[in-house]
């Protein structure tokens, strides 16, 4: 757990080395290979012998471009119609990259302001002109969606910030009617001085908001039932009917096993679902990260901690299945059917629908590919 | 993920080298420093040289957590009996509990106790003898305590009792502002009563039963601490002529005895008969927590390695800054009473002997980890140790030890110590995540160690 102190010295001495962000090179940060052996394309931030990195890679887990982070990174922000990313550092993160997925020009460091760390997540608004990150306001002890103007050629500016309505907003998804954004308040009271360590355990209070992006209002707020208190929502998805998805991990007793898994529709009450009792047991309380597939009818949720992928019908939430993947959490549609798989051991596997087992389509020794998982 | 590193590499230099070639020396990937959820996992393909003692779980329970827990109630009720004599004004004596071990003392709305009029007004003399016994019982309290915080699964994370218990830290300064608040609201309502002394209202935080159900921010020790330890606490040799002495005494021992009740449920859980003892000594497919001894020692290790990033990242690297000039007390646990170094001491020690009592069967090429793990914890104790008894001198007095542990940063040994032992715990913390656990065939996952 590093102090905050320590991190932003560690970023601004990176940010000197890279030259502020723009003036390197292409060839001093990207490394381009041309495969053309599949057009889909992920990105995925790792820790490698190299350090951190922001890479795009393809469903066999083959580089196609590398990025260096000055600190562990999380999860990414895409712009896909204009080929542009940003990752976002780890929790409590001081620091964002934004970069083409391409490596068409070269990365541009994103600083948060003044007493606001990054969560590790964020979205675009659909015209690619405004950035929404997940951040903590950690002196006033809420969260907010901190807003960058990313509609230039140079640096994203902050230009300001809406409450998210709770404390701790971890990942955000913009709802299919390009204006809404969905925001899960993981309820997890934290102060960068003491890292990801909880301070309110007693009174959590997590809740998934909709947000207005462009009047900042708090259109619906759910919270889930009193004695769940401690199930924080933390990870998002959108199926094909475009209602919410969502994991949790439990901070309560582990001899409690609630629903890890979710699913609301706008204008109802959450749904949870458990599974078969086996199934709930082996997530170990914790679902790291969530996908849906290319159908838009079947929802993966990975747990690193039991070392299980799950899937569930988006229809019914029905569990229909669980595979066993050692340290998995990256998950992502795979173009022709099924998931993309990645793990902290190095490997990218494929996990194909009526197969029980992942199919490994790459084990890189000395990386370890991090939580989150993305299609571009 | 795990690493072998040969023994002789893991060694401390002594603490006569420099800092900046210790911390060179033994810097660590940032991953394993920033962990706090880790979770050990029986995974194929870990290397298993050593042995999982049978009875794991029994030899943990019977031979460190249940006495732990139990010394933990008896601090708690030692500390409650000592405020109630202490605020009826009556004298205690060293070692022997005014209402003695096991009784419920007086306490709640019909306490007599609790009001101003009734309580004789000792003399100066009286009033110093008092604030020393309870300093010394609250000295116990802190090290029992930090012989348990790093158990925080089953029963210490059920009902928020740790919480309760220690709401620390609190960088936003919650448990002030709400103390105050309450505080006031308890004097007024003393007021509106034209009652004299503090008699406990309905709801009141004097009675130990309502305060359970305020905010956990002032419940436990933070707040004891603060009441008997601050600018015009319980412990001044002024504090009876004080206005609001009965408020303040009676709140103060409804915490003491609310921490007293939570160690006996403790105590209760992990004793003989205790549910959560049997979970842990009794893994099985139809346990509802541990299905195997595997899951046993995962716990075991996991609170280990979670206990020595407890200690060291939040309790004493944020009090240590970036250098002596930027170093705080107030960053510290325990430092209005003076025994941040105490308690960081007591959790090494604490943290050897469990270790010790596990009876984990190294093989004979790895007998160095075990040993190693029990080395750097015994010399990070000492270190702590010989912070405390600089810090406390036989002559001062208890009512003024706050700026001691910030005098001693700013020296360059004092502080040197510190960052000897902060070392000494990364490194033992080291030992236990990249050695023990394999070798044990606990796999760490570089996703699982970390949760986000």
């Amino acid at each position: 757990m590093h102090s905050m102190e320590i991190d932003r010295r560690r970023f601004l001495a990176w940010l000197a080395a890279v030259g502020a962000g723009a003036a390197a090179s292409p060839g001093a940060w990207a490394l381009t290979l041309d495969d053309g052996a599949d057009s889909a394309y992920y990105l995925a931030a790792r820790k490698s012998q190299e350090g951190y990195q922001a890479t795009v890679i393809d469903g066999q887990g083959r580089l196609r471009l590398a990025v260096p982070m000055p600190a562990r990174g999380h999860s990414f922000a895409i712009d896909a119609a204009r080929g542009r990313a940003v990752v976002f550092g780890r929790q409590p993160g001081f620091f964002a990259i934004a970069f083409h997925t391409g490596g068409q020009e070269p990365p541009r460091t994103i600083a948060p302001p003044d007493g606001r760390h990054f969560f590790g997540h964020g979205v675009f608004s659909p015209d690619g002109k405004l950035l929404f990150a997940t951040e903590n306001d950690y002196d006033a002890g809420r969260g907010v969606l901190g807003i960058y103007d990313a509609s230039g050629a140079g640096a994203m500016r902050r230009v300001g910030e809406f409450s998210t309505g709770g404390i701790g907003p971890h990942e955000v998804v913009l709802m299919p009617d390009g204006r809404t954004l969905c925001v899960a308040n993981g309820g997890i009271l934290t102060h960068p001085d003491y890292g990801k360590l909880a301070l309110n355990a007693a009174d959590m209070e997590p809740s998934l908001a909709y947000i207005d992006m462009v009047t900042g209002d708090l259109v619906e707020r759910h919270v889930l039932a009193p004695a769940l208190h401690r199930l924080s929502i933390r990870h998002l998805v959108l199926d094909g009917s475009g209602a919410v998805w969502f994991g949790c991990q439990h901070t309560g007793p582990a001899q409690e096993q609630p629903p890890l898994v979710g699913r609301h529709r706008r204008g109802k009450p959450p749904e949870l679902f458990t599974g078969p009792s086996s199934v709930l047991r082996g997530m170990k309380n914790y679902v790291g990260s969530l996908a849906c597939d290319v159908s838009g009818t079947r929802v993966a949720t990975s747990s690193p901690v039991g070392g299980c992928i799950v899937v569930w019908d988006a229809a019914t939430g029905k569990c229909l299945d669980s595979i066993s993947l050692f340290d998995g959490c990256g998950v992502a549609p795979r173009r022709q059917g099924g998931f993309v798989l990645t793990s902290g051991q190095g490997e990218v596997a494929h996990a194909l629908p009526g197969e029980e087992q992942a199919v490994r389509q790459s084990m890189s020794s000395g990386v370890a590919w991090d939580n989150h998982l993305r299609r571009v | 993920m795990a690493m072998r590193a040969c023994p002789a590499g893991l060694r401390l230099p002594h603490a006569g080298k420099g800092r900046k070639d210790m911390q060179d020396r033994y810097a660590r990937p940032a991953w394993a420093a920033t962990a706090l959820a880790v979770v050990m996992m029986a995974g194929p393909g870990g290397a298993q040289a050593g042995k999982l003692p049978e009875n794991l779980g029994p030899a943990l329970v019977r031979g460190y957590i249940a006495p732990a827990m139990l010394e933990f109630r008896q601090a708690a009720t030692s500390m409650r009996d000592g405020m109630s004599a202490f605020c009826a004004g009556g004298s205690m004596h060293a070692g022997q509990p005014a209402g003695g071990e096991g009784k419920t003392a007086p306490q709640g709305v019909r306490d007599p106790g609790h009001t101003e009029r009734q309580s004789p007004a000792p003399d100066g003399h009286d009033q110093a003898r008092g604030a020393a016994e309870l300093d010394r019982r609250f000295g116990r309290l802190v090290q029992a305590w930090s012989g348990i915080t790093f158990l925080r699964f089953g029963p210490l994370v059920e009902n928020n009792r740790f919480e309760r218990i220690f709401f620390w830290p609190d960088p936003r300064g919650i448990m002030l502002r709400q103390i105050q608040g309450q505080l006031a609201a308890a004097g007024k309502t003393r007021d509106d009563a034209g009652q004299s002394g503090a008699t406990a209202a309905s709801g009141s935080i004097l009675d130990p039963q309502a305060l359970a159900t305020h905010s956990v921010a002032i419940q436990g020790m933070p707040a004891l601490e603060y009441m008997l330890y601050r600018d015009n606490g319980l412990l001044k040799p002024e504090a009876r002529q004080e206005q609001g002495f009965a408020t303040a005494c009676g709140y103060s021992r409804a915490i003491a005895s609310n921490l007293a009740r939570i160690g006996g449920e403790l105590a209760g859980l992990w004793g003989d008969s205790g549910v959560y003892a049997g979970h842990f000594s009794k893994p099985a497919g139809d346990n509802p927590v541990y299905r195997s001894n595997q899951e046993v020692a995962g716990e075991a290790i996991k609170a280990l390695s979670t206990g020595l990033q407890f200690t060291r990242d939040i309790e004493l690297l944020p009090m240590l800054g970036s250098g002596p000039k930027k170093a705080s007390e107030k960053k510290a646990p325990f430092w209005r009473s003076g025994k941040s170094a105490l308690a960081m001491g007591a959790a090494a020690r604490g943290m050897a002997a469990f270790h010790d009592a596990a009876g984990f069967g190294y093989a004979a090429d790895e007998a160095w980890i075990g040993s190693s793990i029990d080395d750097e914890l015994a010399r990070a104790g000492d270190a702590f140790d010989s912070v405390a008894r600089s810090l406390a001198p036989a002559s001062a007095s208890v009512a003024s030890k706050e700026g001691g542990l910030q005098a001693y940063l700013e020296t360059e040994d004092g502080y040197r110590q510190l960052v000897l032992a902060s070392l000494l715990l990364k490194n033992a913390k080291g030992i236990v995540d990249e050695n023990m656990a394999p070798a044990f065939g606990a796999r760490i996952g570089f996703n699982a160690l970390d949760g986000d």
